[in-house]
């Protein structure tokens, strides 16, 4: 017995207490042919889920929820004995009947007969998914709101600064006329037209002085890997997509040089077209709900990171439109995510464009400065 | 001649001015040039205390005060003007936000407010109106006076005369009641529309009566 090892332990004599263990814990833990995904075994938590034994049953139509063929790390059909045991999946999953999510972990190894199967271990997060989404939805709409009463504020204060010179002038033109019309000399009326010029000049300045307050918010730019950039941002957009039921293609040229960025402003960026583009596809159906994400360079001077989805595009006029603000397609939103964006890519000296996708759909391309470009 | 007649005469805009008050220096200066230009004698104030300095119960025309000024505003300005039961009518220049508080300040009694930007010919009516009003109250304040004046030089005689005659007697029923002549009436009525400054009884009925002084009277 000693020298059998682990693998026949769990089929010979002392399973007792192995099963005891695997009844006893809270996570659903099942064993399936990797070919045929017949189920070969499954703990007590698996089957008070699938209400009863699921032995003999097919995997993918149990309670549990399965990752799609191509999310799989390794396809688990391929792989060799020599190469087990090995991981072959681990993320978090909806299972769409019972609405519930579940953290699966699978892995193959080597059953007592000698085949390759999956060893999966699932653990109902619903819970404390909840509980995030509340915390993420209560973190947006607080930030919506501080931008809201930020624009508010920065609206009331242009208002009032700009309604005394603009007042001003309306004065001074008017008296102008009516001097005017009742016949003064230009030489009368030059003081006073004079005087409207330089209102017209201290309302030119208080425009400055905002823009100049706009840009305080600095950011701070350094040699950065466009592969850094779409792995933070990445790992974000993935839990979206996952949420969604959307799928991502990934696309990065080998050898990319690195970008003159600030990298929190880029993935801002690629969160936000990427939040677009799976607002594009709400409605899209199943096979078509893919959001590329494709970095090429772009000349010898910049790359360029796109975003591609297949939804139901923009009618001609609006591509123009759309990157200006409060220009949106959605029912909700003030429209300002992609004008902000722009203003991102354009303080960076790159470009952002819209245009429609081959596929239909729209494509959201824009370019970073290759870092030795910017600097010169 | 009585005073009446002579505001009457003067007319509306030549004795009335307007009183800017504003502590923006090109919205003050703009304003100045606006309202001449259409004919309006100006006087302009840098600050509230600058023109309390100046003021007393005789001025005629309207107040235009910023509503936002260092120091004193606009709305302290109008209630101190109040305290000192200052009869020029205030206009109130409000900006961005403040029309809450401009519509508690038309309860409190200023004439009118107007809301930055304004356009210069919604100004000029705002102040075309407020100095017709402050005229047309002006004359009717001065003929209380004036008639209240005109009152108290009456005897105490003539008084009790003037009170039955709007009481709608006859001289001879007033004779009757005083317990005097006809003749002797017909004197004191003589007398009393001399002093009221009236010719016929109907105008002696009207100028007591409109100036709401009959009850003081009686």
């Amino acid at each position: 017995m000693q020298d059998t090892g682990m693998v026949s332990a769990v089929a010979t004599v002392d399973s007792e207490p192995l099963e005891a263990v695997l009844g006893g814990l809270e996570a659903a833990v099942y064993v399936a042919d990797v070919q045929s995904g017949e189920i070969l075994f499954n703990n007590r938590a698996f089957q008070s889920l699938h209400g009863g034994s699921a032995v003999g049953q097919i995997l993918r139509d149990s309670v549990v929820p399965l990752p799609e063929r191509g999310d799989y790390r390794v396809d688990p059909r391929g792989i060799e004995a020599s190469n087990a045991p090995c991981e072959i999946f681990d993320g978090e999953l909806l299972q769409p009947r019972t609405g519930h999510w579940y953290h699966v972990r699978e892995q193959a190894v080597l059953w007592v007969d000698g085949r390759i199967v999956r060893l999966g271990i699932a653990i109902d997060i619903t819970d404390r998914k909840k509980t995030a989404e509340i915390t993420r939805q209560q973190e947006e709409r607080i930030a919506h709101t501080e931008r809201l009463i930020a624009l508010g504020e920065m609206a009331s204060m242009l208002a009032h600064e700009l309604n005394q010179p603009l007042s001003a002038i309306a004065n001074y033109c008017n008296g102008c006329v009516k001097r005017m019309q009742a016949g003064a000399s230009a030489e009368k009326l030059l003081p006073t037209m004079q005087k409207a010029v330089a209102q017209a000049e201290r309302a030119g300045k208080i425009i400055g002085s905002i823009r100049a307050f706009v840009k305080k918010s600095e950011p701070r730019r350094s040699a950065t890997s466009v592969a850094a950039i779409l792995e933070s941002a990445l790992a974000l957009i993935e839990i979206d997509a996952r949420r969604r039921g959307i799928r991502l293609s990934v696309d990065v040229a080998p050898g990319l040089p690195d970008v003159y960025a600030d990298q929190v402003m880029i993935e801002q960026v690629l969160l936000n077209l990427a939040r677009n583009g799976f607002d594009a596809m709400k409605d899209a159906p199943e096979g078509k709900r893919i959001l590329a994400v494709r970095a090429r360079a772009s000349g010898e001077r910049f790359v360029e990171i796109a975003v591609i989805d297949r939804g139901h595009g923009i009618a001609g006029g609006g591509l123009e439109q759309l990157l200006q603000p409060f220009f949106t397609t959605r029912e909700e939103g003030m429209g300002m995510g992609l004008p902000v964006c722009r203003s991102i890519i354009e303080f960076h000296d790159g470009h952002l464009t819209a245009e429609p996708g081959p596929e239909g759909g729209t494509i959201f391309a824009f370019t970073l400065p290759v870092e030795e470009t910017a600097r010169e | 001649m009585n005073e009446t007649t002579m505001m009457r005469e003067a007319g509306k805009p030549s004795k009335q001015q307007i009183f800017v008050v504003d502590d923006d220096d090109a919205q003050r200066d703009s304003l100045v040039w606006l309202l001449e230009s259409h004919g309006h004698a100006v006087r302009a104030f840098s600050g509230a205390g600058d023109f309390l300095a100046v003021w007393n119960e005789n001025l005629a025309g309207c107040l235009l005060l910023d509503v936002r000024m260092p120091g004193m505003s606009g709305l302290e300005l109008f209630e101190e003007l109040s305290r000192r039961h200052s009869a020029l009518p205030v206009i109130l220049i409000t900006g961005h936000g403040d029309v809450a508080m401009a519509v508690t300040a038309l309860k409190k009694g200023v004439a009118d407010f107007i809301e930055k930007p304004f356009s210069p010919e919604e100004m000029l009516k705002v102040v075309d109106h407020c100095l017709t009003r402050e005229s047309e109250e002006r004359e009717h304040r001065l003929a209380q006076t004036d008639t209240a004046q005109r009152l108290a030089k009456l005897t105490r005689r003539e008084q009790e005369v003037l009170d039955l005659i709007i009481a709608g007697k006859l001289n001879k029923q007033i004779a009757d009641v005083l317990d005097i002549s006809i003749k002797t009436v017909e004197v004191h009525r003589a007398r009393l529309m001399g002093k009221m400054g009236v010719t016929t009884l109907a105008s002696l009925i009207r100028r007591v009566v409109s100036a709401g002084l009959r009850e003081a009277q009686g």
